[in-house]
């Protein structure tokens, strides 16, 4: 009879994980507790208090009512230190679990991802979205249950001692409950509205960041300033009125809980000044009246948290939610496979890509797909890497569709070299790895030697353990090239997919990276998208690609006539 | 931290402290006129008239205490963005200057990280610290001086209690969060870094290992990430055991020692249960303050990586008396030397001058130093030895502004706006026409776009809508499309196919303007051009060969099997 996951809120879906579900059981009892502790620490107060005021004793002959009084208000801190470390805990691996799922998800779906999602945006999820976690499980989660449990066992213990304050508690109890549902849902209305100028302030401060040289460039950093000014005034402006209705939730608490206070002491003095009710009753009605509201204008306070959290759960859950790609998971046969295009078609957007696309890439075959940049040629490259699935016609390896075979068992037999590589920010040796973890030192250095790579990284400061900076700040274009061939050197894998491999590199260097890849390419299926005559040399074939569609038959390459 | 304090507005500040002061003490009295009314009650005086003042008073404090608090945070929350807002904007000015050099060393990640979570935590400069202290120090002084006027022990008492929890916990707590505060913002920027690391290479880490190496990298920052968070958690812990505790001495002491007065006969027994409530509410001045200042090592932290982020020294800097803008254009390199911050390969020793509509193709293999070279005579970077002239002038001693206002880049990799491609287009000349912008995509063999993207169409962020091709020639149109009279242009047909390459190399030789480009198809040139190879690196730097006059080959198409 539970609810399917997707028929729930995000913030309960967050709460529903088994670590909060432990915490808010572990909370019901501590706030139990805390019940039982602050009766008996206000009863002792008001007896002290009574007895003094009555002149029936002095302060020194109720030493022990005193200091059993302390005694329990010390242990009622002590519960509550408690909620919070429980909390705290829970929440920190909350929301490291979350991230690590993100981060799977992220791997899962892969570059295709990427297509919809702005990269910004999904840093700004997996960091500061589920960072507003921390308000839903630490600050919420707990407080709900104080909430709970500690005004129903008050407002009972009030109702035994004095009936009509009770009622009163109870009268009142409710009522603010609903008003700050009612106020609560038209602020969550416009948080949301809040979170999409925040996240575009976001963006516009990274994209200015991003683009600083340019716009200093062309002069125009003065202008992106006032801009900026602008947007941060419009966020002003927007949270302002965001906060002006969710501080109103907190107003309407406020005012209940105080005016009630007020009026129980009103009554309560009123019904003591006509003989109907004793001092230390009233005194301890009195007491307990501000507790019973207490958690309650906490949980207004910590509302503000749930504000913020439930527009980032549902960004985070959203992205979780995502559907993934069936991962087929047939094994990849041994050796060098023939891979096949067959009438794929491909749409991005709306517009095709590719049209009708054949290719056949026979064992050991050297294809080149030329074509003006645009035509499609990345396309091809993602297909058959499986990034993405065709919309129409299907990609064979060895007859099998590449969907149903395991995607990372397929691409450790691939080798990809993009046109612009990117670089770990670690080492020359761990960008070297990326091609095969499990390669040694020696290993390294040979596929960094056949990509002609060595020299240079023998001659930077800690040679291969040289950090290389962000994105391969420490070399050139054509170096960076070379790293990532080195890269499909190590992996040595049965089919090569390059991409425009020598457009960055001077004549010298081309023909030594072509000489390198001639020698790589051997006993391998190799396919290269370009748009130079330089790589032609290496291949059998040409395909010409144009506007996404290939041409019927292939003309024979420079290397078919060897 | 000081310099964002200065920010604070006056009139403001006061307003919102005088709020929340009356707030707390609104509560305070709310709660001792409630023990003054129903202790007086009890003592059954003749007629109810007696405690008509002490009714009005707990009616009047349980209306006005909500107003005033939701007053009170309209105010400080107002104020806290429009502090913000200015911090924002002041780093982002003293960012222009480190642009275009110093930003491409730092961290990207990182940067943003900083730029964004820093900012954002200095929100709680005014709400979490200012404000709680203001507020300490008026409401739990007055709640002070009218304990004084029912027992001068006690409010001695209260005074200690008051300042236990205002500055003993407080202290410690900054003291022992310091440490805890900064992990855990190292850890929330690393975790940044490494997730913006794996989205830009997800290709590469997906199509390498599957992404295993990212995922234990990831891995191992949210490890520290929840180290750090239970660090600073359990001394919060501890700040709220002291917190709930300390109230209980003052209510301990009021009901010992206005208890004993009121035994004696010293004091009005109606008293007793007033002070005793009333203490019990004045903590509440101090009660935020436990909590407030542990946050007070992250807010630190933030703002003194703001403040160096923004007191990074910039490459370049404009002269303190700047020489009038020349009438030439001139580029002359005169024996520069330029050593690179990691060692690399640079320029040195290099003589080279470009006349006035010159046009000069600089080739040479790879780190030889070409991309510096352009950096140089944009002003993107200082000679170390030697000099750079526009004009005959030192580059060093003009303004930034005319620099760049006479010359048009367009970098290899070129950074395009999350905009329109127009807008991304008129960076370089606003009051280009649609005509002008469609002739300058056309000359860059980019008419394509004009029906897939359109000249309004969105280009995504960073122009990722576009391929890496085409991000490539916008740059270049861009820089076309500019009125600088000098181009500056690298591998600007590095993406271009052999009838494009022709076209565009053809319509910069017959340009006006100067132009300076970067490329490795020297083949493509002809005798207009001037070709100036860089040698190869050699003993760490590079130096350019005597020009040699070309023989000039037929402009050919290159691909020609292809297209």
């Amino acid at each position: 009879m539970a609810p399917r996951p997707a028929a729930r809120g995000p913030v309960a879906r967050v709460l529903a994980r088994p670590g909060p579900r432990r915490l808010a059981l572990a909370c019901a009892a501590l706030a139990g507790l805390t019940a039982v502790l602050l009766v008996v620490q206000w009863a002792l107060v008001a007896a002290v208090v009574s007895a003094v005021f009555a002149g029936r004793a002095t302060p020194g002959d109720l030493l022990g009512a005193l200091a059993e009084a302390l005694a329990a208000w010390l242990a009622r801190a002590g519960l509550l230190a408690l909620r919070e470390l429980l909390a705290a805990r829970t929440s920190a691996r909350t929301r490291h679990e979350v991230r690590s799922e993100l981060v799977g998800k992220v791997l899962r779906l892969g570059p295709a991802l990427m297509a919809g999602e702005q990269a910004g945006e999904l840093v700004t999820t997996a960091t500061e979205g589920v960072g507003k976690l921390d308000g839903l499980v630490a600050r919420l989660l707990p407080g709900a249950v104080w909430a709970a449990v500690l005004p129903p066992l008050l407002a009972g213990t009030v109702l035994v001692l004095d009936p009509p304050s009770g009622a009163l508690l109870l009268a009142t109890g409710p009522l603010l409950v609903f008003f700050l549902w009612l106020v609560g849902t038209l602020a969550a209305r416009s948080a949301r509205e809040q979170w999409t100028t925040l996240g575009q302030l976001g963006a516009v401060l990274v994209d200015t960041v991003r683009v600083l040289p340019t716009l200093v460039a062309y002069g125009r950093a003065g202008r992106s300033r006032r801009w900026l000014a602008d947007v941060g005034e419009a966020h002003r402006a927007a949270t302002m009125r965001v906060l002006r209705t969710a501080f109103l939730s907190g107003f309407v608490l406020e005012f209940g809980a105080v005016l009630c206070t007020a009026l129980v002491a009103v009554t309560v003095g009123v019904r003591l000044f006509s003989g109907d009710l004793e001092l230390q009753l009233a005194l301890l009605v009195l007491l307990l009246t501000p507790e019973f509201f207490a958690p309650l204008r906490a949980l207004g306070a910590d509302r503000h948290a749930a504000l913020e959290g439930r527009p980032a759960a549902e960004r985070v859950l959203a992205l979780l939610d995502l559907p993934e790609p069936d991962r087929g998971t047939a094994a990849v046969g041994p050796g060098v496979p023939h891979v096949r295009l067959s009438g794929v078609t491909l749409r991005h957007e709306g517009h095709e890509v590719l049209t009708g696309v054949d290719l056949d890439l026979p064992p050991g075959s050297r294809t080149a797909l030329v074509g003006p940049s645009g035509a499609g040629k990345s396309s091809v490259l993602r297909l058959l890497l499986g990034f993405a699935g065709p919309d129409e016609g299907s990609v064979l390896v060895d007859g099998v569709p590449l969907a149903a075979l395991d995607p990372d068992a397929w691409r450790a037999r691939v080798a990809h070299v993009p046109e612009r590589p990117w670089l770990l920010p670690g080492s020359v040796c761990e960008n070297v790895r990326l091609g095969r973890p499990g390669a040694t030192v020696a290993e390294v250095e040979t596929a960094l030697a056949r990509a002609h790579l060595l020299d240079v990284v023998r001659r930077l400061p800690q040679g291969l353990d040289t950090p290389l900076g962000e994105d391969g700040a420490r070399l050139s274009g054509g170096e960076r090239l070379r790293l990532a061939l080195a890269r499909a050197f190590v992996k040595d894998a049965a089919v090569l997919l390059l991409d425009e491999p020598t457009a960055q590199l001077d004549p010298d260097s081309e023909a030594e990276v072509l000489a390198a890849l001639d020698a790589l390419a051997r006993g391998r299926t190799v396919l290269t998208v370009t748009h130079r005559a330089a790589p032609l040399a290496l291949h059998d074939r040409v395909v010409p690609l144009e506007d996404g569609r290939t041409a019927p038959a292939p003309v024979p390459g420079p290397a078919a006539v060897r | 931290m000081r310099d964002v304090l200065r920010r604070l507005p006056p009139a403001r500040t006061a307003l919102a402290v005088a709020l929340g002061a009356l707030t707390v003490l609104t509560g305070a009295a709310l709660l001792a006129t409630s023990g003054a009314l129903i202790s007086g009650a009890a003592q059954r005086p003749a007629t109810l008239l007696v405690l008509m003042p002490l009714i009005t008073g707990v009616r009047l404090f349980g209306i006005s205490r909500a107003a005033l608090r939701y007053a009170e945070r309209l105010v400080s929350h107002d104020l806290t963005l429009r502090l913000v807002a200015r911090v924002r904007a002041d780093l982002l000015a003293r960012l222009v200057p480190l642009a275009p050099a110093a930003l491409t060393g730092a961290r990207g990640g990182d940067l943003l990280a900083r730029v964004r979570a820093d900012v954002d935590e200095l929100q709680g400069v005014f709400l979490r610290l200012v404000a709680p202290t203001a507020v300490a120090v008026v409401a739990g002084g007055a709640a002070v001086a009218l304990t004084a006027l029912v027992s001068p022990p006690l409010a001695a008492v209260l005074a200690g209690a008051l300042l236990v929890l205002g500055v003993l916990v407080p202290a410690a707590g900054l003291v022992a969060g310091r440490r805890a505060a900064v992990a855990a913002g190292e850890a929330d920027a690393a975790f940044g870094s490494d997730v913006l690391d794996l989205l830009r290479g997800l290709a590469d880490a997906a199509g390498g290992d599957g992404g295993a190496r990212a995922r234990t990298v990831l891995e191992d920052s949210l490890r520290r990430q929840e180290a750090a968070e239970l660090a600073s958690a359990r001394l919060l812990a501890v700040t709220t055991v002291l917190r709930e505790a300390v109230p209980a001495v003052g209510v301990g002491a009021a009901m010992w020692l206005v208890g004993w007065d009121v035994a004696t006969g010293a004091t009005n027994p109606v008293l007793l249960a007033a002070t005793a409530l009333g203490v019990l509410g004045s903590f509440e001045a101090v009660g935020g303050l436990g909590a407030a200042w542990s946050a007070a090592g992250g807010i630190r932290a933030a703002a003194g990586r703001v403040r160096a982020l923004g007191e990074q020294r910039p490459a370049v800097t404009d002269p303190a008396a700047p020489l009038p803008p020349p009438t030439g254009s001139a580029l002359r390199l005169e024996s520069v030397t330029l050593v690179h911050a990691g060692g690399r390969p640079a320029p040195a020793e290099l003589d080279l001058a470009v006349a006035e509509g010159e046009k000069v193709a600089l080739t040479g293999p790879s780190g030889a130093g070409k991309s510096s070279v352009l950096a140089l005579l944009l002003r993107a970077l200082d000679p170390d030895r030697g000099r750079v002239t526009l004009g005959g002038v030192d580059l060093r001693r003009l303004t930034l502004a005319d620099v760049r206002a006479r010359s048009a880049w367009a970098p290899q990799t070129p950074q395009l706006l999350g905009g329109t491609l127009a807008g991304n287009l008129r960076l370089a000349r606003d009051d280009a026409s649609e005509a002008e912008l469609r002739a300058v995509l056309a000359d860059v063999g980019l008419t394509g776009l004009l029906g897939t993207v359109g000249l309004d169409g969105w280009v995504g962020e960073s122009g990722e809508r576009l391929s890496a091709g085409e991000r490539a020639r916008v740059g270049v149109a861009r820089a076309l499309l500019s009125p600088a009279p000098v181009l500056l242009l690298d591998e600007p047909t590095a993406h271009l196919d052999g009838a494009t390459t022709a076209r565009l190399l053809d319509l910069l030789a017959a340009d006006d303007r100067t132009v300076v480009l970067v490329t490795h198809q020297t083949a493509d040139l002809d005798r207009r051009w001037r070709v100036v190879e860089l040698a190869a690196p050699a003993g760490g730097a590079a130096t350019a060969t005597a020009p040699v006059p070309r023989p000039v080959p037929a402009a050919r198409s290159l691909g020609a099997p292809a297209c």
